[in-house]
């Protein structure tokens, strides 16, 4: 017995422990290791339809581009909606095939993990960032999908370990813009509860949704599907007064036509951008008066959405003639943050804690 | 001494600096030499009789002997030389980096050149020779600048009054005695705060700068003493080494400004840490303390948070279970 816990406390105490931090996007889940390691991958998993395919593929399961590139031939899983697992969702997107999107989540896990190259044994201690206001079910789900990949996890608000990260623990707003969530989060120096924080969904889906729609509005002859206008919207995604043409080539009829679909572009990013600031005015109001100037003066805004050019400055503009003030601060690595706050709280974490998760 | 002269822009086509430029120049290549230490030397250059062959034959002609002269000066110069025009016959040549013998051997070049050149004037050919005046030093002996070229041009002078076709060596003027290394009145403070940095344990790199402004402060006083008697026509503070001066104590006045900020930096610093080895300063302890207790409150929340979850969907799973 006494040689077990010696075991056990230099496994703890020397290399033997492998601190994560996950981010568990819709779109792309990213994790950074306390090996230094950091690695994204989109969040997709796809399985063979058949042996041919298996044969063709040459394995089980494929993840990320190479599941998107290859999708014809796969059982092909987005197994995240709204930042949470869609078999945890209630209505019709949880009930539609539960049990393989719980099974691609967790493999999707596996997958991270093993991108992150813990060593054979290594304790693996695992923070993951969900959506500020997922439910407990959401969050049993994700637990769940965890377990066999980890030996000990803890969920914690996305917007919270992006401020950790930062060290932005007091007078700070996070906005954090994933593809399936907007999370905005007050930090004012203590842990954040459920009325600082507010989870909008015109998040990136709702963007490549509305553009969509404005596509097919404006140019009915054209092709397209959803991947082609998420991909259109990552690399030209504005909402700058002037911008640049934005002219890509649409299949019409079989024949690659270009379209300048700037504007349309600017007209779908630009309708996240009122709830946000709807969402900042809540919290702003309901903080104390004296103090509610610091807030509008660190606002943080991070996540993958926060890629799109010139919204910083279109969330002050509309929050200076909402609010009378406010200052954005575009975080570093909008890929990485929450992943870096989440490492960060793992590893601050007593392992105490850690052990009697397990 | 470098003040535009009437007539030196027809004489600027062939590359000439003007006396702005110049100054400018001069100043940079002195303060470079001098803090360097390497050699440098000035050279005034005067074509002999140039003023009768003005009468005698014309402004064009004495032009055109200006212009050739300055061709083989420009062709025998290196590049790092710089030359410009002083007066209204006289050419300044600015000699950095070489040895006292390499700018002779520049001026006996000079003199050949222009041995060589023909001039047709009337009746016969007219031949050209120059006079030089040579001044080099370095360090501290280029402290000074107006009075360093005032002293070459008066070596030219000579060199012409001697009959010309001739160089006049003269020695940089000497400057004064250094004043005693003991601190000047408003120094103390500077330097005490030097020794009380050093004491305390202050980073060398602070202790290290506030030493060199001090020995510059005595440098500086050297450098505004009246000018040296081997410069007797030389105004002791005229406009441009009174720009020099001020330009000098704005420097010095920048520097200052820099140190104190670094030496408050410092002091602050010095504040958070320990005076006594192992007991931490009140404001970085309370702060550390502040920042450490928040964090571990964060994670015992964060633990709790997520103690309750697990408890949560273990009642619900008791309560579907007894459902089903």
């Amino acid at each position: 017995m006494a040689d077990d816990e010696t075991q056990k406390d230099k496994k703890l105490r020397g290399t033997g422990v492998l601190h994560l931090g996950i981010d568990l996007g819709t779109s792309r889940t990213s994790v950074s290791a306390s090996n230094g390691i950091r690695e994204t991958v989109a969040s997709y998993v796809g399985y063979p339809k058949d042996v041919v395919a298996r044969k063709l593929h040459g394995k089980d399961v494929l993840f990320g581009s190479e599941a998107i590139e290859k999708r014809l031939s796969l059982e092909f899983y987005r197994p995240l909606a709204k930042g949470v697992i869609k078999s945890s969702l209630d209505g019709p997107a949880g009930k539609d095939d539960a049990a393989g999107n719980l099974r691609a989540a967790r493999d999707l896990i596996a997958e991270i993990v093993r991108r992150a190259r813990p060593k054979p044994d290594a304790l693996i201690y695992a923070v993951i960032g969900v959506p500020a206001q997922a439910s407990v079910h959401n969050k049993d789900a994700i637990l769940e999908a965890a377990r066999g990949s980890v030996d000990s996890v803890m969920l914690c608000s996305e917007p919270f370990s992006v401020a950790y990260g930062l060290d932005m623990l007091d007078e700070a707003l996070v906005i954090d813009i994933g593809a399936g969530t907007v999370d905005l989060c007050r930090m004012r120096g203590v842990m954040p509860e459920d009325a600082d924080q507010i989870t909008l969904t015109t998040a990136g889906d709702f963007v490549d949704e509305r553009l969509t729609e404005l596509m097919k509005d404006a140019h009915p002859e054209a092709q397209f599907t959803i991947h082609m206008v998420k991909s259109l919207k990552e690399k030209h995604g504005s909402v700058l007064e002037r911008q640049d043409p934005a002219v890509v080539e649409l299949p019409v009829n079989g024949k690659p036509t270009p379209f300048d679909l700037a504007p349309l572009i600017k007209l779908a990013c630009g309708a996240i951008v009122p709830p946000i600031v709807d969402g900042l005015a809540k919290l702003i109001a309901s903080f104390d008066p004296e103090f509610q100037d610091r807030l509008k003066k660190r606002v943080v805004l991070a996540g993958g959405g926060s890629q799109i050019k010139g919204l910083d400055t279109a969330i002050e503009k509309l929050m200076h003639d909402r609010l009378g003030s406010g200052r954005v601060i575009r975080v570093e690595e909008p890929q990485y943050g929450g992943a870096n706050g989440a490492l960060k709280i793992a590893e601050d974490m007593p392992d105490e804690f850690w052990e009697r998760l397990r | 001494m470098f003040e535009p002269i009437a007539g030196h822009v027809a004489l600027r086509g062939g590359g000439l600096f003007g006396p702005n430029e110049l100054r400018r120049l001069l100043v940079a290549e002195f303060d470079r030499a001098r803090r360097h230490g390497f050699p440098l030397a000035c050279l005034v250059v005067g074509i002999d009789r140039l003023g009768q062959l003005h009468d005698l034959y014309g402004r064009e002609s004495k032009l055109e002997i200006h212009r050739s002269v300055m061709r083989i000066l420009q062709a025998d110069r290196r590049v790092s030389d710089f030359m410009a025009v002083l007066d209204d016959d006289r050419l300044l040549v600015v000699v950095p980096h070489a040895p006292l013998e390499g700018v002779r051997s520049l001026v006996r070049r000079l003199q050949r050149g222009a041995r060589r050149l023909r001039f047709e004037g009337e009746s016969r050919a007219l031949e050209i020779t120059l006079s030089a005046g040579l001044c080099q030093g370095r360090g501290d002996d280029l402290r000074g600048l107006d009075v360093f070229v005032a002293t070459t041009a008066e070596a030219q002078q000579r060199a012409s009054a001697l009959g010309g076709d001739r160089v006049v060596e003269q020695k940089p003027p000497v400057p004064e005695p250094a004043p005693s290394l003991a601190p000047a009145p408003g120094d103390e403070s500077l330097a005490e705060l030097a020794l009380r940095l050093d004491a305390s344990g202050a980073g060398p790199s602070i202790v290290a700068a506030l030493l060199d402004l001090l020995s510059e402060r005595h440098a500086g006083a050297r450098d505004t003493t009246p000018a040296a008697p081997t410069a007797p026509q030389a105004p002791a503070m005229v406009g441009g080494e009174r720009d020099d001066a001020l330009e000098m104590l704005e420097r010095r006045v920048s520097k200052m400004a820099d140190l104190l900020a670094r030496v408050e930096r410092s002091l602050a610093a010095q504040s958070e840490r320990s005076a006594v080895p192992g007991v931490a300063a009140p404001a970085a302890r309370a702060r550390a303390d502040t920042l450490g207790a928040l964090r571990e409150e964060l994670m015992g929340r964060i633990f709790d948070a997520n103690v309750a979850l697990r408890r949560e969907v273990e009642k619900q799973r008791g309560a579907e279970g007894a459902a089903g």
